[in-house]
């Protein structure tokens, strides 16, 4: 399987007549964006707003975000099983635009997460405050149920970026990257010499609000399963979630997840990246031991010698790291784990809920009970009230001056364990 | 699922699970479930459902349910992962600062969050039994 990954630099955003990009510039035209958007009945409002990096903006709670995508040649289309067919994505050429992202905010839950600061020190905690952002604010009836208010927002999300990526059909990309997933066996032949490194994906699948979509099916209800990685920048996976804003996995980070790069970027010189392993975090602890002992199984089938591991969300999540980390181990298979912390806002308390000795090689992403103060912005998207109530909010924290106190984990993205974040620890 | 029990303080799963489908305990506190549960895995109950269900922070959700599965003697696994689960709970429990006057609508959608995860974990349990 190879994949042309063509990237259209986005370097600025307006409305305009028509929905075109011209010298690096995205014009949107407002009117068709929201009625390629406006399909469902249970949809009250929509509001479509640009904002850029640097501007007195909070968008507040964050739902997903998504970096628009289009399919130029090969079979299928973004998103299969959602919004194109069934067909095997992967292959072919795939055209990105950098440098700018839908953001979707809608208030499903009373107590939902997410800020993006587009300027200040929460920008800084954020990867998603650097882009020029189309944001979509998205309102339904009031007797629509929590699950279905999730689906709509998701697919507005989904469908915006689609339409967006139209743009990009005739445009010649900026720079092109090519990636290839060959055969294991021949994969494995190309470099013996080399270890063969393997990556276990684990994707969060607990519940209502908890959940992503492989092909458009519930990870929860799948087996964990060889994909490969261009299959992934085509979005055959695609974010459901509303929690957890540090670190879920929006769209957009599973579409650029840093690990897969990575691995492309050293495969060949440090080591042979064989291919990934898909994975779900279930609820009951069966569960849980049968998708950690058929993970295991399958790195030791694709021959693996080492494996990266990384967790999204946290909690029960902590049981099916270690479950994965142990049983690789247990082969043979040398294991890298990559979290975040909950260690308190001293950072003194334990970081995870499990542990196992056999977990001697953990990179953290941060620690998501660290405390920060937001600075009042001049524009709020979405709700201020949610704030209070947010994960890492506590009640009070918005000050009569317009700022707010919380624990880093009500920001979106920024203990993101794949990576997709800007913190990072440094020797002095 | 009569070897089953499902240990809860959530209005929501108290509705919707009939006791002739699986036994249900009704408590207040969240602390007292997760109390009664250790006290059912040393007598050989088994650990079910993860207590630490679900990525809205431990100490965030005012609702818990934990459900758990007669059992012959100690689970050591059981209590492996109730013991480290209780410990990040109080330790959460010790940095938190009370959330007050939660509306309605939020305890609602909270109540909707804890059923929905253990509808996930019933029909898990249902599939392989």
């Amino acid at each position: 399987m190879k994949l042309e990954l063509g990237k259209v630099q986005i370097n600025d955003i307006n409305f305009g007549d028509s929905t075109e990009i011209n010298n690096n510039v995205l014009s949107i035209n407002k009117e068709e964006l929201f009625k390629n958007i406006n399909g469902n009945d249970e949809i009250e409002s929509i509001d479509i707003q640009l904002v850029k990096p640097g501007d007195s903006v909070r968008i507040i709670p964050v739902k997903d975000v998504i970096e628009p995508r289009i399919k130029v040649e090969g079979s299928g289309g973004v998103f299969p099983g959602v919004l194109s067919s069934e067909e095997i994505v992967g292959s072919g050429r795939t055209l990105a635009l950098k440098g700018c992202a839908v953001v979707t905010t809608g208030n499903i839950v009373g107590f939902q997460e997410g800020i993006i600061d587009m300027k200040g020190p929460g920008a800084e905690y954020t990867p998603f405050s650097k882009f020029n952002n189309i944001v979509i604010n998205c309102e339904v009836k009031d007797d629509v149920p929590q699950h279905e208010h999730e689906e709509i927002v998701r697919m507005v999300g989904l469908k915006a970026s689609t339409y967006l990526a139209k743009a990009a059909k005739e445009v010649e990309p900026d720079t092109i990257d090519v990636y290839e997933n060959k055969p294991f066996y021949e994969a494995a032949n190309q470099y013996p010499d080399l270890p063969k490194v393997g990556y276990v994906y684990m994707l969060q699948s607990q519940g209502l609000l908890h959940d992503t979509y492989v092909y458009g099916v519930d990870a929860k209800e799948i087996l964990p399963t060889t994909i490969s990685p261009t299959e992934i920048m085509d979005g055959a996976i695609i974010s459901g979630n509303c929690v957890s804003a540090c670190d879920k996995n929006a769209t957009y980070v599973h579409q650029n997840n840093p690990i897969i790069e990575d691995l492309y970027e050293r495969h060949g010189k440090d080591f042979n990246f064989i291919g990934i392993i898909i994975t779900n975090e279930n609820v009951t602890l069966a569960d849980k031991e049968r998708s950690s002992s058929y993970t295991a199984k399958l790195a030791e089938q694709m021959g693996l010698d080492a494996a990266i591991v990384s967790e999204e969300g946290f909690g029960n999540p902590d049981a099916d790291l270690i479950m994965n980390c142990t049983k690789l181990e247990d082969k043979g298979i040398k294991t890298v784990l990559i979290t975040d912390e909950y260690a308190g806002r001293d950072g003194s308390s334990q970081s995870l809920a499990d542990a196992d000795p056999k977990a001697d090689a953990v990179v953290t992403a941060g620690n998501a009970n660290e405390v920060i103060t937001l600075p009042k912005l001049d524009k709020v998207i979405g709700y201020k009230k949610t704030a209070n109530v947010i994960a890492g909010g506590f009640d009070g924290n918005i000050e009569e001056d317009g700022s707010i106190t919380v624990e880093i984990q009500a920001i979106t993205g920024s203990t993101n364990e794949l990576g997709f974040n800007k913190l990072t620890a440094r020797g002095y | 699922m009569k070897n089953y029990i499902m240990i809860t303080n959530n209005p929501k799963v108290i509705q919707n699970y009939r006791e002739e489908e699986i036994s249900v305990v009704s408590l207040d506190k969240i602390e007292k479930i997760f109390t009664t549960s250790r006290d059912l895995i040393h007598k050989g109950y088994i650990l079910v459902t993860h207590p630490l269900a679900g990525s809205i922070k431990p100490y965030q959700n005012p609702y818990r349910t934990i459900i758990l599965k007669e059992g012959e003697e100690l689970d050591y696994d059981s209590l492996k992962n109730f013991e480290n689960s209780f410990k990040k709970y109080k330790q959460f429990e010790q940095n938190k600062v009370k959330i007050n006057n939660l509306s309605q609508k939020i305890l609602d959608d909270y109540q909707v969050i804890d059923l929905s995860l253990i509808e996930s974990a019933i029909q898990s349990i249902k599939k392989n039994t």
